[in-house]
């Protein structure tokens, strides 16, 4: 499900004015803005994006002396003149991961504030403070010359803290690749759970194998969401002048070039993108592409309050 | 080196350089860095970004990128410290407001023109009239030794201007002409007539050295009052008359005299003044001879006496140690001249008398020969034996009697013309440069309109009212390094 235009806060202002990622990132600790994206997102609404602990709703049952009052529903005698209660399906909890691409590409900023390290680690504390608060277990992993396990999935008193502190120590090094990551996260799973991948998504084989580990994971019921991090100078907005540009992951190979005036390249790099948007929607996982520019709530907003308003789609 | 005129050709400010050849050092130093920025590249600068692969490189693209300018403002810091060191060790002053060039015709108001002031009154009207050559220069004229010192003179007032009464030495000419020219005008360059009669009397100790350094151009002198290199201007009279003692050894010292072109005679008395010898030699004289000699010396003779003189009342100019005369070797006899005779004779060891001027020295610069005016002539004593065979036969034995014959006569020079030599360096600040040879021949006015003097840049001169740059240049030269070590160090590497 792929974001759409950037929606109204709850309180009715305009998310975009909110919350901009330099003043997120003057704020100081994570947990700070995980606590304020979070309240600023939540505010409002009745469901949690991330549906977790409680009940699913199963069916009618005429009431019977004993049962809940609280159960009783009301419509349902306006219909029909009888009292009937309504019965719930007990779900377990959700096991979560969040995997971070701390590799050195992710050592970015364009002409921003932050970079796109910087800007997955909000993202990642505000969806961790979300998932957390809907009752799934979070674990975080991250991967650059190799993958990392910081923390196992659970949720219990000082989890987040934990995590927001694992989260804040992530260093940006290596070149790796997200599909080995996402295999290994997914072997961490003992049930069905929710893989969110915050990368950037550049891979070397325009993705292929990044759309294998996500089939392989959607095939056993994971839930997997790809949150892409991008500054406008990458996505060719505001293109540099002339200089000899490289992959920070590929050093040794640079292109002598003036991305302003390199018509072409705003569009390879957008076709890239809506390739793997594609793959990634086929295989049944959600691509949410975000820039550093954009505010947090805004950047995420767009996503999530659907997803409140309609409910998780199941795995 | 003077800066070229301002627009319009008004006045321009000069700057003068003492050694310009560090300027030029200066221009060839600031191309060092101006070939090396064209010579040596800096890699294009390296930019980072992730999505770089979706560039594509372009043929003209990277051709502009390899060579895009490069560090502009920093070459011409560079290109300007380089400059700003020549000139400071170049010396530079700035003059202000100087223009054109003058024709000075400099006039000599001492005494020595005196006896000839109609004939340099009209040379230098006469310069004045001619103007001021092909380009058109100003001609004015400074006069000098007046009473009052020296001043500029229009022609107006030549008719009534009167020469000084004292001698006008020729570094008192040069040093109004400089101050005239640095301080009475602002001309950029200057030449000079000058109108003089060069004798000695004007010639100061040293001046041959001082000359070039007062003016250092050459000067067209133009010669009044008849003075030449060819010796005096009237004829010799008759060869003077010298008085040698009556004995057989005065062979030598008649034979000495007569080469120098004295008639020689003898006396037998010391007979009292008489018409006219110039000279008298005496060999140890008596008391009663010596008065006599005494007299042909206040009658205007110079008496040269030699010998163990009775002299109980210090007549003569020389005082005998009471001991035996001296035993020990003084060596040769030095005249004051320099010229030097090898003598196996001894002196006695005296000494000259009170207010005697000695004549010659020995070698261990014990006095020799001394010499006193006495009334209209002169009285003079030589140590050594003067009719000696031995000092006789030496070569210099007739400059010895000659220095002796006049030994009371004043030193080189006095009123008496300059030679070729030194009229050479009056012209041309040379000596000896036979570059004047024909100079201060042939008359004044004939020479007036003879641009033989060559102008001078008055910023040539080391001229105290300039404004000294130096110190300008050194604060320029750190400004620009300091500004080179910041621009350096923020190049992106």
């Amino acid at each position: 499900m792929s974001p759409g235009p950037e929606a109204p806060s709850p309180s009715g202002s305009s998310a975009g004015d909110l919350l901009p990622p330099e003043v997120l990132e003057g704020m100081g600790s994570l947990e700070m803005v995980a606590r304020i994206v979070v309240r600023g997102f939540v505010g409002g609404l009745h469901r949690s994006p991330f549906l977790g602990s409680g009940e699913d709703f199963s069916r009618h049952r005429v009431y019977q002396q004993g049962d809940d009052v609280r159960r009783l529903d009301w419509r349902l005698y306006g219909r029909t003149d009888r009292l009937h209660v309504r019965l719930f399906e007990e779900r377990s909890n959700l096991q979560s991961f969040l995997l971070l691409d701390a590799s050195r590409s992710m050592d970015f900023a364009g002409d921003g504030a932050v970079t796109k390290l910087r800007y997955a680690q909000f993202v990642a504390a505000a969806l961790a403070h979300l998932m957390l608060r809907a009752g799934d277990a979070v674990g975080l992993a991250s991967f650059g010359s190799h993958t990392a396990f910081h923390l196992p999935s659970r949720n219990r008193p000082g989890h987040l803290h934990q995590l927001l502190l694992a989260l804040e120590r992530l260093e940006p090094e290596g070149d790796g690749s997200a599909s080995g990551s996402l295999d290994e996260v997914g072997g961490f799973l003992r049930r069905r759970g929710r893989i969110v991948l915050v990368s950037d998504c550049l891979e070397d084989d325009d993705g292929e194998r990044l759309l294998d580990a996500v089939a392989r994971l959607r095939a056993r019921g994971d839930e997997v969401i790809v949150v892409r991090p991008s500054t406008p100078a990458e996505l060719g907005e505001g293109a540099g002048g002339p200089g000899r540009y490289f992959d920070p992951e590929r050093p040794d190979r640079a292109t002598a070039s003036v991305p302003a005036q390199d018509d072409g390249f705003r569009d390879r790099v957008a076709a890239y993108y809506d390739r793997l948007r594609r793959g990634l929607e086929e295989r049944g996982a959600e691509y949410v592409p975000v820039t550093t520019d954009q505010p947090l709530l805004s950047a995420l907003g767009g996503w999530l309050r659907p997803r409140a308003l309609a409910g998780a789609r199941r795995p | 080196m003077a800066a070229p005129p301002g627009p319009g050709g008004g006045a321009a400010p000069v700057i003068s350089a003492l050694s310009p050849v560090f300027l030029w050092a200066g221009v060839a130093l600031a191309l060092v860095p101006l070939a090396l920025h064209f010579v040596a590249r800096r890699p294009p600068e390296r930019r980072p970004l992730p999505t770089a692969r979706f560039l594509r490189e372009d043929a003209r693209t990277r051709l502009r990128v390899e060579r895009r300018p490069r560090d502009l403002p920093l070459l011409l810091v560079r290109m300007a410290f380089a400059l700003a060191a020549g000139a400071i060790f170049a010396g530079m002053t700035w003059l202000s407001d100087r223009e054109g060039s003058r024709h000075v015709v400099l006039l000599d108001g001492g005494a020595s023109t005196a006896g000839a002031w109609e004939e340099a009154v009209g040379a230098a009207r006469d310069a004045l009239v001619a103007g001021g050559g092909p380009d058109g220069e100003a001609v004015e004229i400074l006069a000098y030794g007046l009473d009052g010192g020296a001043r500029p003179v229009d022609e107006g007032a030549l008719a009534s201007l009167r020469p000084g009464d004292g001698t006008a030495t020729f570094e008192d000419g040069l040093r109004a002409l400089r101050r005239h020219v640095v301080d009475g005008t602002r001309a950029a360059s200057a030449r000079v007539t000058w109108v003089t009669s060069p004798r000695w009397s004007a010639w100061t100790e040293g001046f041959g050295l001082l000359r070039p350094a007062l003016w250092p151009g050459r000067i067209e002198v133009v010669t009044v009052g008849g003075a030449s290199d060819e010796g005096p201007a009237e004829p010799l009279p008759e060869p003077p008359l010298a008085l040698i003692p009556d004995t057989s050894s005065a062979g030598p010292l008649t034979l000495a005299l007569e080469t120098l072109g004295w008639r020689v005679g003898r006396e037998t008395t010391a007979s009292g003044a008489g018409a006219g010898p110039a000279a008298v030699f005496a060999d140890a004289p008596g008391e009663a001879e010596l008065d006599g000699l005494r007299d042909r010396a206040r009658a205007g003779a110079t008496v040269v006496v030699w010998g163990a003189a009775e002299d109980p009342r210090a007549v003569l100019p020389w005082r005998r140690a009471r001991a035996a005369p001296a035993g020990e070797d003084a060596g040769a006899l030095v005249l004051a001249d320099g010229v030097t005779l090898e003598v196996d004779a001894r002196g006695d060891g005296g000494v000259p008398a009170p207010g005697a001027r000695v004549v010659a020295v020995f070698e261990n610069g014990a006095p020799a020969a001394a010499a006193r005016p006495m009334g209209q002539g002169c009285l003079a004593f030589v140590s050594v034996p003067l009719d000696s065979r031995s000092l006789a036969e030496l070569p210099d034995y007739p400059h010895l009697v000659g220095t002796l014959a006049t030994a009371c006569a004043p030193a080189p020079g006095g009123d008496d013309p300059l030679d070729a030599g030194a009229v050479a360096v009056l012209e041309a600040g040379a000596a000896g440069s036979g570059e004047g040879g024909d100079a201060g021949s042939g008359g004044g006015a004939d020479n007036a309109g003879d641009a033989t003097g060559a102008a001078v840049d008055v910023a040539s001169l080391a001229l105290p009212d300039g404004l000294s740059l130096t110190v300008p240049f050194v604060v320029l030269a750190l400004l620009l390094l300091a500004a080179d070590v910041v621009m350096a160090r923020r190049r992106a590497p």
